[in-house]
């Protein structure tokens, strides 16, 4: 298998704070990743340079055989990444359907006049885009919830509905900000089903960042652990969890 | 007479483009019109007919109610072969039962739900095709049994089957029907069926106009007589849910003029309207408990044929205003018959429904007399009876008070359990008929409770009454051998929560939600307010607030939510023994593995 995904040499800073200290790692096409690590280890902020949120100072970052320093977050979306938050980033007052329906927003060629007359090729490109979100809505079993508004839902439900709006952007990689936080044991065996699925059955990439480790060891086919921004750990989850600084990591180390 | 797949192409002939079938994908509403109904049974009739199904195959078909499912019944049988309609959240035992006593060697399953429990019988049953519809989740399945829907279809051609329809004889068998409670297999004709469906259809003039939605699986007799049978016999359309989580909003949408369900879906109905009201404004709120209380009084006036023009005005306004909304969210606004399958509803729940303009019938039936002998005709007021028998069928009650009965549209017995008595049929129940020849079912005669006085009385009576208050969701009368009742009661989360919520009640779940002194008070009330109701003897006097609910798939609740008091009484034998044994409390050791703390209260 060839590696969709290449970090090399990543170095972030935030003034004299090192978010990010040269780190590399791959991630192979069809697989799933876990990033773990103690809180503020940097995963989130290596989730945004992947992206194009962040610049790093120093590295490159190899997506699909194209090396970068920096991309544009909008043409990492078009280039096939889509990403969920660890902060639920939905809108609110809009349905779930609506939420979803802004996952396709790259997918609409035609003008605001033409959506808002709902003329020429809006109407084809209505159709379809509404198409793919229900196939989405299906797949993630929230039917019975799509006219209604995200902010009346449970937590777990809109961490659903913000996968779903990752997913209908058609992705080849998909980037998981704690996808499980805050979810009871029942959400996370549903929302583990439909990781598992998506990349086993739709073929989709992931890279995960998780801290429940039962899931992690579970699901994933390679973990990559950071602490302090530094890798300390690259591997399947059997060598991970046998690697001596990833068990100081989470368990301390007597000075 | 005819026969299903006849049907079928009769209506094909009759109105081509008339809608047969709709069913709701992807959020939105398809149709097939009856000639393209049967394009597809014609497809999948020549599929299996290379997967060598014949006259007398027997084929098994497991899910929910989809299209393709409802197409493959009329697809079999035109080959000859008879349909075995399994539940789908039928446990491995049952399935294991059904597949061995039906003898089936080829299964339809929905999707993954389905197959996975397959699998794990497979070995123990004759089954040597399993046709899936949804092959979600299965892609890395290595079975040499299991084929999708759409890989035998492409295989297939759309040569007439016009011959092999005519070729069937109506007194063919059509289905193998399995009781639930009698955990027993009924043989039954396209002619018994079709003879029953035509009896409920002239009864109530249902038309090729009228619309039925069916969310129940057909693998519940009654259901797929008056939702399927029913449909096929009067040509109307039949209308399949999206899923069950969607259910009130498709019945919204459809807004069909036959309801049939059975009696919890009308009581969740209930439910729902009074956790909503629980969480509306305080002036809603109270709008509403004014117009209802208004209501009832004007309807029982109706009933009692003392109405005034005053009265009608006032009704008028109120339904305007409150109920007519209300009906329009259950999309109740054009029905003409309701029919309820099991039982009776409750006095209150009934009156209601008959007073915001949904005309309840009760029915009664089983799998062995094809789903139905008796049923209430239109604007019938009672509520305690289930109505008369059908044409074609007698019904009288025993020495031993059982409800006996003959009937022309017989099913015969698969596993050789004879209930037959010089031809009349035990049922099972206990009853009684009243002046108006109509039929009172009391309960189930394994069910009765002697008390230790040597009283007997059906239990199913009183929890009725226990049960129709919103915040009880099923309830269950313990009283055997003892000085007096208790009841273990099963609060419904919904309308509770609801409840608690408005009072501000803090609580984190289920358990602790029914542990709350708060929540007991209010059960209290209500089994006080039962209690005048019934004879001293019967008095309930002490109860249990059960800490979860029901589960089906323990057999604790049948799978249209009748109690199962045998396995409960096994499950939850620490509460049984508790309050057999006068204890204030028990200690649960439940199927979970953990154990619970549980208060006896008194009344």
């Amino acid at each position: 298998m060839t590696d969709i995904l290449k970090v090399e040499n990543v170095t972030l800073q935030f003034g004299g704070v090192k978010a990010i200290t040269d780190i590399s790692f791959n991630v192979k096409e069809g697989e799933i990743c876990a990033v773990i690590g103690p809180n503020g280890a940097g995963k989130s902020s290596m989730l945004n340079v992947i992206n194009g949120v962040y610049l790093p100072q120093i590295g490159t970052v190899t997506y699909d055989g194209v090396a970068r320093r920096s991309i544009n977050p909008r043409d990492a979306a078009i280039a096939g990444m889509a990403r969920t938050f660890q902060n639920i980033a939905l809108f609110q007052g809009m349905t779930v359907l609506e939420n979803i329906m802004t996952g396709r927003n790259l997918f609409m060629k035609s003008t605001w006049l033409e959506q808002g007359l709902n003329i020429g090729r809006a109407r084809n490109e209505e159709k379809q885009n509404r198409l793919a979100v229900e196939k989405v809505i299906k797949f993630l079993q929230i039917e019975s919830i799509r006219k209604t508004p995200v902010s009346k839902l449970p937590y777990g439900l809109q961490k659903r509905v913000e996968l779903g709006r990752a997913l209908v952007a058609e992705p080849k990689i998909l980037l998981l900000d704690e996808p499980m936080a805050g979810m009871n044991l029942e959400e996370k065996a549903d929302m583990s089903c439909f990781i598992l699925e998506i990349n086993k059955e739709q073929g989709i990439t992931t890279v995960m960042i998780e801290h429940d480790m039962g899931v992690v060891m579970d699901i994933s086919d390679h973990v990559v652990v950071l602490d302090y921004g530094k890798k300390i750990g690259d591997g399947s989850p059997k060598e991970v969890m046998a690697n001596q600084d990833v068990i100081d990591a989470y368990l301390g180390v007597s000075h | 007479m005819a026969t299903i797949p006849g049907l079928v192409l009769s209506h094909t002939q009759k109105q081509p483009d008339a809608v047969a079938l709709r069913y709701k994908q992807l959020g939105i509403w398809n149709s097939y019109s009856w000639s393209n109904y049967l394009s597809e049974v014609t497809i999948l009739s020549n599929a299996l007919k290379n997967l060598s199904i014949k006259k007398g195959s027997v084929v098994a078909i497991y899910g929910n109610n989809v299209p393709k499912l409802i197409f493959s019944i009329s697809a079999i049988q035109s080959l000859g072969g008879v349909v075995v309609p399994i539940h789908p959240e039928s446990t491995s035992e049952e399935l294991k039962k059904i597949l061995n006593s039906s003898k089936a060697e080829t299964l339809i399953a929905e999707d993954q739900q389905q197959v996975d429990t397959f699998l794990t019988v497979e070995n123990d049953c004759n089954v040597k095709n399993v046709i899936y519809l949804d092959g979600r989740g299965m892609t890395t399945y290595k079975n040499d049994k299991l084929n999708s829907y759409d890989n035998i279809i492409s295989n297939s051609n759309d040569s007439s089957i016009e011959n092999e329809i005519n070729a069937i004889n109506e007194n063919d068998i059509a289905f193998y029907l399995y009781d639930e409670h009698e955990d027993s297999l009924y043989k039954v004709s396209h002619a018994a069926m079709i003879n029953n469906s035509n009896k409920i259809v002239s009864l109530n003039t249902l038309t090729a106009k009228d619309s039925i939605v069916s969310y129940l699986p057909l693998s519940i007799p009654t259901n797929l007589l008056f939702t399927f049978v029913t449909s096929l016999a009067s040509g109307m359309s039949l209308n399949l849910p999206e899923s069950n989580q969607t259910i009130e909003k498709d019945l919204q949408e459809i807004g069909p003029t036959i309801l049939y369900a059975p009696s919890f879906v009308f009581k969740h109905i209930i439910t729902s309207i009074s956790y909503r009201i629980e969480s509306a404004t305080q002036s809603n709120y109270d709008r509403y408990m004014g117009h209802y209380k208004l209501l009832m009084e004007i309807y029982e006036r109706e009933v009692g044929g003392n109405a005034s023009v005053i009265d009608r005005i006032r009704k008028t306004w109120i339904m305007l205003s409150t109920f007519s909304p209300a009906k329009n969210v259950f999309g109740l606004t054009k029905i003409k018959h309701a029919f309820v399958s099991d039982g009776v509803l409750s006095k209150v729940n009934f009156d209601f429904f008959h007073a915001i303009g949904v005309e309840i019938q009760h029915s009664f039936g089983q799998a062995v007399s094809c789903g139905c002998i008796a049923v209430q005709p239109d604007h019938s007021v009672s509520s305690e009876n289930v109505g008369s028998a059908m044409a074609g069928t007698e019904i009288k009650i025993n020495d031993s008070s059982e409800v006996i009965f003959k009937t022309d549209c017989m099913a015969e017995s698969l596993d050789n359990n004879d209930n037959t008595n010089d031809g009349w049929v035990n049922s099972g129940f206990v009853g009684s008929i009243d002046d108006s020849g109509n039929i009172v079912i009391s309960g189930r005669k394994e069910d009765i409770v002697t008390l230790k006085s040597g009283k007997q009385f059906s239990p199913e009576s009183i929890e009725n009454l226990i049960s129709c208050s919103p915040f009880v969701k099923s309830s269950l009368i313990v009283g055997n051998g003892q000085d007096g009742n208790s009841v273990i009661v099963v609060i419904d989360p919904n309308s509770v929560n609801s409840w608690a919520d408005r009072k501000n009640i803090r609580y984190t779940g289920y358990t602790e939600l029914a542990s709350k002194d708060e929540v007991r008070d209010l059960i209290k009330e209500h089994i006080s307010c039962v209690n005048e109701t019934l004879e001293s003897e019967l008095k309930i006097k002490r109860f249990v607030v059960l800490h979860r609910t029901l589960i089906m798939s323990q057999g604790e609740v049948s799978k249209t939510m009748e109690v199962m008091r045998k396995n409960i009484e096994v499950n939850l034998k620490d509460v049984f023994s508790a309050i057999e044994n006068n204890k204030d409390n028990c200690k649960v050791n439940d199927i979970d593995q953990l154990s619970y703390e549980l208060n006896i209260n008194k009344i």
